[in-house]
């Protein structure tokens, strides 16, 4: 068996390297230098700090914070190492458990993915969900109007209060049945053509003039109004900006060293990754607002009129892009509601009787 | 002045003080093997004071020099693989989710320790010598200076008083930050030099950072005064700065190069840009006109017409971008290669343009494609292509190359990575 190995002996002084044997002892390694220099090393004083990389040399290290060296080109030397010395442990590496090595990355591989996954689609739901509760309302208020005054600015606002009534009127109604909420509820119309609502925190929905006069009847008008009054109640922004912040370090943790390309490339990943818990919100808002309609005793055939009267006004993305969409497909939307709303067998009471709505509905134009 | 000696604990060299600035050690300068010396001087020829070793039996040290010892060839070689770096990377993403983040900073020892470990210069691999536990002190020092910027940053808006408060407050905070990029990009440079070494001996940069601030804050208005026209010049001084101040053992970089050398690639470069900038021009009107008559029936709408041309537009000067890129950087690394010296012996760049151009074109699709998950496969074919185009010519008499390691704190690296400025070895 072989028992002396070339080496080179670095001193930590001179960046001359000195040719060398070195041989193993029961208790270290004896380094004799070609110049006649001959140190001894115990194993205890010994770090290994390369090596452990296929065709990477050993190298070994004795002393803190400037050591001497000894580089040895021929792995052997450590499965030899091993085999003579066997209570070495982990200080040194050895070859022969290369494959463990490899069994052990792959496991981490698997867990590493195990544990992204699982706090994606738990740990931080429920870290959003844990925190929410405890952010103020009046942060989220004033995170509201701040918002309001950007994308509703006041000149762009359509009607004095009092035609706003029939508005308030529906939100009163449905809320009736809540036993309190902590928000000073209002709804904006801007003047604005175009086909979209949404709610702020704090209790601000803000609704564009062409969904306004989208609506046939009240009854419709209090879908859409259930759905972002849902979005306020589960203070869906709060969770969402949490969700946000918390991704971001979970992309942090999962890279490293992130940057340029692979920057880009993960704030996509970390996207598509968010659109899921936005689709998930929207899917809760649609869920608890029809609730919400039915404990008011409205009809919720309303509700559902007017969700396919949007899918026949903007088609889905196709089903493949669906990952892209910040809402769920409004097909899939329509069936839930029909499935909540056939389950309730009430008699539902008429939306402000009195008003000529196909009227109303026009007002912010005339306005 | 220059008053350098040596701590006689832990073999750290350093500026005239009482005590080592690393270990704390009582400094005696009456101590002959401990005698301030220039670190310009030729190398004396006293015995380094690291205290003899304990282990050592017989004479140690030979009295005569063997065959002098010079650098065989001066080539540079990288021999990791993207596979071991995935394998290390992938454990490390483990750890740091399991220790809930903790354990990256020794992670990021371990990839350090692995690409020093894998780069051959003259035969011999390097070494890396810093630890995760002093990331991870660095990072909390840094992260409190880091907090102070943004904090002031984010305040700014939001400042009781006039107008005026809220300017006063956002130039103060620029300010902050134009003072901690240059300080966080010597500290980089400094840690990192500290924590190399080649054949055991550590280089070490010993550049002033206020000297540094200086040359940043000058270069800086400079740039913008001149509309970018002085930017070669500023970069070349910094470089020239990172350059002159570096040291391997006893021994010193030098620079000598000039602003003008790479200025006129840099006006190439630019005349080529406003050349690209005038062809869209003058072919917009023309696909205007073509979506008008033709293009309607071959994408079926004027709308898909429209996104058709202009993300053809937008991926054609994205190309364009990335080329005129790669072909700065290729010169420019050349010539600032080209110009650096150590010793008696000087760096010979065969960076080109294309090879660099398809090399950084293929990394970002694979980086985009495997969303960021094979950047240890870019980084090693990075360090790959850099390590053979860059090569030593002429030769070190390495058994007079005394070992010289300065102290450095990690506070600076650190503060580096938050402030996203990264100062490799060599150009970047």
């Amino acid at each position: 068996m072989k028992s002396a190995w070339n080496a080179h002996y670095l001193d930590g002084k001179t960046a001359a390297r000195r040719p060398a044997t070195v041989e193993l002892t029961p208790t270290g390694l004896e380094i004799k230098t070609e110049d006649g220099g001959t140190f001894r090393w115990a194993f205890r004083e010994i770090r290994q700090t390369q090596g452990s990389y296929q065709g990477e040399p050993v190298r070994l290290e004795r002393g803190r914070e400037i050591p001497e060296a000894v580089v040895i080109a021929d792995a052997d030397f450590l499965t030899e190492l091993h085999r003579r010395v066997p209570d070495l442990g982990m200080r040194f590496h050895n070859p022969a458990r290369r494959r463990l090595r490899l069994h052990l990355t792959i496991l981490a591989a698997v867990l590493a993915v195990g544990l992204s996954a699982a706090v994606y689609l738990w740990g931080i739901p429920a870290f959003a969900s844990i925190l929410t509760p405890f952010v103020p309302v009046a942060w989220e208020e004033r995170l509201g109007n701040s918002v309001a005054e950007g994308f509703a600015p006041p000149d762009k606002r359509c009607g004095d209060p009092d035609r706003l009534k029939p508005i308030r009127q529906i939100v009163t109604t449905l809320t009736a049945p809540l036993s309190w909420q902590p928000y000073p509820l209002r709804v904006i119309v801007v003047n604005e053509p175009v086909l979209n609502a949404f709610a702020l925190p704090g209790g601000t929905i803000v609704l564009y003039r062409r969904l306004l006069e989208k609506t046939d009847a009240p009854e419709e008008l209090a879908g859409v109004l259930a759905h972002e009054l849902q979005h306020v109640l589960k203070r869906h922004t709060t969770r969402a900006m949490l969700q946000q912040a918390s991704s971001a370090v979970l992309i942090a943790a999962v890279t490293g060293d992130a940057s340029g390309a692979m920057a880009y490339g993960l704030n996509s990943a970390r996207l598509v990754g968010e659109l899921r818990y936005s689709r998930q919100n929207e899917e809760e808002a649609d869920v608890e607002g029809m609730k919400m309609i039915l404990e008011a005793g409205i009809d919720p055939a309303g509700m559902i009129r007017f969700y396919e009267r949007l899918k026949k006004e903007g088609p889905d993305l196709p089903e493949a892009l669906g990952f892209l969409s910040t809402h769920p497909a409004t097909g899939d939307r329509i069936e839930k509601l029909r499935a909540i709303a056939r389950e309730s067998g009430r008699r539902p009471v008429k939306l402000l009787p009195q008003l000529d709505w196909k009227e109303f509905r026009n007002f912010c134009k005339s306005s | 002045m220059y008053g350098i000696t040596r701590c006689p604990k832990c073999g750290y060299t350093q500026k005239t003080s009482p005590a080592c600035g690393s270990c704390g050690q009582a400094l005696n300068y009456s101590n002959p093997f401990g005698s301030p010396c220039r670190p310009e001087s030729k190398p004396a020829p006293t015995r380094p004071a690291v205290a003899p070793a304990s282990g050592q039996v017989k004479a140690p040290v030979p009295e005569k020099t063997p065959a002098s010892d010079t650098t065989p060839s001066g080539e540079l070689a990288f021999h990791g693989s993207g596979g071991s770096l995935f394998g290390i990377h992938i454990v490390n993403i483990f750890l740091t989710l399991l220790t809930l983040g903790v354990y990256y900073f020794w992670g990021k020892a371990k990839v350090r320790n692995y690409l020093f470990g894998q780069t051959e210069f003259a035969g011999d691999r390097f070494a890396y010598h810093g630890t995760g536990r002093e990331l991870f002190t660095g990072f909390l020092k840094a992260a409190v200076i880091f907090g102070t910027i943004s904090a002031v940053f984010k305040a700014a808006p939001f400042l009781p008083g006039g107008i005026g408060v809220k300017i006063a407050a956002m130039l103060l905070a620029y300010a902050l930050l134009l003072t901690f990029i240059p300080m966080a990009m010597i500290g980089t440079r400094r840690y990192r030099l500290s924590r190399s070494s080649w054949r055991g001996i550590r280089f070490s940069f010993r550049g002033k950072t206020n000297a540094f601030i200086k040359l940043f804050l000058r270069g800086t208005l400079l740039s913008l005064f001149t509309f970018g026209i002085y930017y070669p010049f500023f970069l070349t001084r910094q470089y020239a700065f990172m350059t002159d101040g570096a040291y391997f053992g006893n021994r010193k970089f030098a620079f000598d190069g000039e602003g003008k050398g790479i200025f006129g690639v840099y006006m190439k470069a630019l005349g080529l840009w406003m050349i690209w900038g005038i062809l869209v021009g003058i072919a917009m009107p023309v696909a205007t006109n073509f979506v008008r008559d033709f293009a309607i029936d071959w994408f079926g709408s004027k709308k898909m017409a429209v996104a058709v041309l202009i993300g053809s537009l937008i991926i054609a000067t994205a190309l364009v971008a990335v080329y005129l890129q790669s072909f700065l950087s290729a010169r420019r690394q050349s010539y600032l290669w080209n110009h650096t010296t150590i010793d008696t012996a000087r760096f010979q760049s065969t960076i080109s343009f294309h090879p660099l151009f398809l090399l950084t074109l293929t990394n970002f699709f694979l980086l985009i494609v495997t969303l960021g998950f094979g950047w240890p496969w870019a980084a090693a074919r990075k360090a790959r292509f850099y390590m053979s185009n860059i090569r030593l010519e002429g030769a070190i008499d390495l058994q007079a190359v005394q070992q010289e390691a300065q102290a450095a704190s990690p506070t600076g690296d650190a503060l580096g990575g938050l402030l996203d400025v990264d100062v490799g070895f060599g150009p970047a």
